[in-house]
């Protein structure tokens, strides 16, 4: 092989840092190299709130590599949202041992980002399904007395007892 | 028999009908419906002959708690001193949430307004505007502006103050302005108006009070760079029959820690600045310098917002700190409403708020009014010191600081 290097000829390969099995990315210090990470794994999905938040709170779900610093710039530079500010939280996912003492975790790992909207804006998860019937309504009673009664009707005859133990 | 003994069925919702539905069985007995024994309505001739059955004061059940309460109620209503009344309610240990009169986290204004049921309106009072344009505080400003303009340059140029980092800089400047100019415009004022020679000048005396609204407990803690204490009431800036103080304060109903606001377990403290005293138990005027980052609430865009809630959440807890050294609370409202008159200053800008509470009780059903708070913010006195000068001086700032400490119990 020659001492030589062609590096016209090499291929920047980009990702340093495997976010998978690592807990951060690279850290960088002022006068440091800018060790650039080209297309890490973030993601920003958003969630319906499980509790009420103020109209200017949106939230979402995303890696717990991603800091509050990364959610601000997503949502900044990607998607032109004004952020005042993130808090995060990463919700316990429980580790399980198997039948060998394994350690495995069965739930992926998230982390839950409260944005809250800057500029007076506000946002609100829409309704994605159509709502429950409700107990009281006196229509679906109705349906189910009258369900009942056909169940109950071909079962009177036999004293309650149902068809499966007769011939 | 039978006929008894189907009354006190009760009705079968199962799928499958009861056994006794078999033809040998005597009709009345089939598939009964519900027939519960009536209550008979308490009327005239109809009272029960045993006294009403009373819930055990120790015993876990909802009843028992509730007359608990009622019993803790009746007590704090019926203690002698205030000092009892206050012990009553803080020895118990509860959730609260730690309250200043600012915050540093946006949209905190409308938990202020909801908590203390106050409406707010950006312009002040009409007494104290006619007061400000009036000929007397015309004569004394025009005299004190000189000395005022002194003030500001002895502030910029004669003290010398150790280089310090520019948060404890700024609260520096402005808690020594708000003091000396005080000092100042007390001193002046005095001989002409003897409600100041004799009311109480408290220093930098800390602020802590605490109330009830709904299932939320509040506890405040303010740090005024000066008090001034009357023996009378100040006059009424709205009179109750007027529209602000009949309205509806919105409700905010989200978890406090979203806007930055924690809570603790500890025994409230009422505190206005002084052990119990009787004598000087009504606010006049009270001061406050900036105690927080502002840069960072520049920065931030939340600094309007501060100012527009500062004097609200101020002049609320004075309020109620001195109301409960009279033996008022939110379980024995005050008779008449109780004014107060606080300003607030970074050390350049100037914010005048008179704070009206109608009532301390504050939960649904309670009083049908609302507190009041007039205000004026983000007034600037002047605009910078150089060169051996004072720029832009405000005139109309040092008016209506001057009609602030006039305005007296007499004049009402």
């Amino acid at each position: 092989m020659n001492g030589k290097v062609n590096k016209s000829a090499c291929v920047c390969i980009g990702v340093i840092y495997d976010f998978k099995n690592s807990d951060r990315y690279a850290r960088f210090l002022p006068g440091g190299p800018q060790r650039r990470v080209f297309f890490p794994d973030f993601y920003l999905k958003m969630v319906k709130p499980q509790r009420e938040h103020p109209p200017n709170v949106v939230v979402f779900h995303c890696p717990v590599q991603m800091t509050k610093f990364d959610v601000k710039n997503y949502l900044e530079k990607i998607y032109n949202v004004p952020v005042e500010r993130v808090n995060t939280s990463i919700p316990f996912n429980p580790i399980v041992r198997d039948h060998q003492n394994r350690r495995w975790m069965p739930r992926d790992e998230f982390k839950v980002a409260f944005v809250t909207l800057a500029d007076g804006q506000t946002f609100k998860f829409p309704e994605l399904f159509a709502p429950p019937a409700s107990e009281d309504d006196d229509e679906v009673i109705d349906s189910l007395k009258e369900k009942e009664k056909k169940e109950t009707q071909a079962l009177a005859s036999r004293g309650g007892l149902p068809s499966w133990f007769g011939i | 028999m039978a006929a008894s003994i189907s009354r006190r069925c009760v009705r079968h919702l199962s799928t499958f009908p009861l056994l006794n539905a078999r033809p040998g069985y005597p009709p009345s007995l089939r598939n009964v419906e519900v027939i519960l024994p009536r209550v008979p309505r308490i009327t005239e001739g109809n009272e029960p002959q045993y006294p009403p059955v009373k819930p055990s004061m120790t015993s876990g059940s909802k009843a028992a708690k509730q007359a608990r309460r009622a019993l803790w109620i009746d007590n704090v209503r019926s203690s002698d001193t205030p000092v009892e009344m206050i012990y009553l309610l803080n020895k118990r240990q509860r959730w609260q949430e730690v309250i200043k009169p600012f915050s540093l986290q946006s949209g905190y204004g409308h938990f202020f307004r909801d908590v203390t049921k106050t409406a707010v309106v950006d312009e002040l009072p009409e007494n104290i505007q006619t007061l400000a344009e009036s000929g007397q505080v015309k004569t004394e400003v025009e005299v004190l502006t000189e000395r005022v303009i002194e003030l500001l340059m002895v502030e910029s140029f004669s003290i010398r103050r150790k280089k310090q980092h520019r948060i404890i800089e700024h609260k520096e400047r402005s808690q020594s302005l708000a003091q000396n100019i005080l000092n100042l415009l007390i001193s002046h004022l005095g001989n002409r108006f003897p409600h100041l020679t004799d009311a109480v000048v408290d220093g930098r005396c800390q602020i802590k009070s605490f109330w009830e609204r709904g299932e939320r407990r509040m506890q405040f803690n303010g740090e005024p760079v000066c008090s001034v204490r009357a023996k009378e009431p100040l006059g009424l800036f709205a009179q109750t029959t007027d529209e602000v103080c009949n309205g509806d304060v919105e409700g905010w109903p989200y978890n406090p820690k979203e806007i930055g606001i924690f809570q603790n377990h500890i025994n409230p403290v009422c505190f206005p600045g002084f052990k119990y005293q009787p004598g000087h138990l009504f606010p006049h005027t009270q001061i406050y310098g900036v105690n927080f980052d502002l840069d960072r609430a520049e920065r931030h865009n939340i600094y309007q917002e501060i100012q527009d809630n500062f004097g609200l959440m101020a002049g609320y807890a004075w309020i109620n700190a001195l109301a409960m050294y009279q033996g008022y609370c939110w379980f024995q409202d005050i008779p008449r409403p109780m004014t107060a008159q606080v300003i607030y200053t970074d050390g350049n800008r100037f914010s005048f708020y008179c704070y009206q509470a109608n009532t301390l009780d504050l939960s649904e059903n309670g009083s049908p009014w609302n507190n009041v708070c007039f205000q004026k913010t983000s007034l600037p006195m002047f605009t910078d010191v150089k060169d051996g000068k004072v720029r832009d001086f405000n005139v109309e700032a040092l008016k209506l600081l001057v009609a602030f400490l006039i305005n007296s119990p007499e004049r009402h």
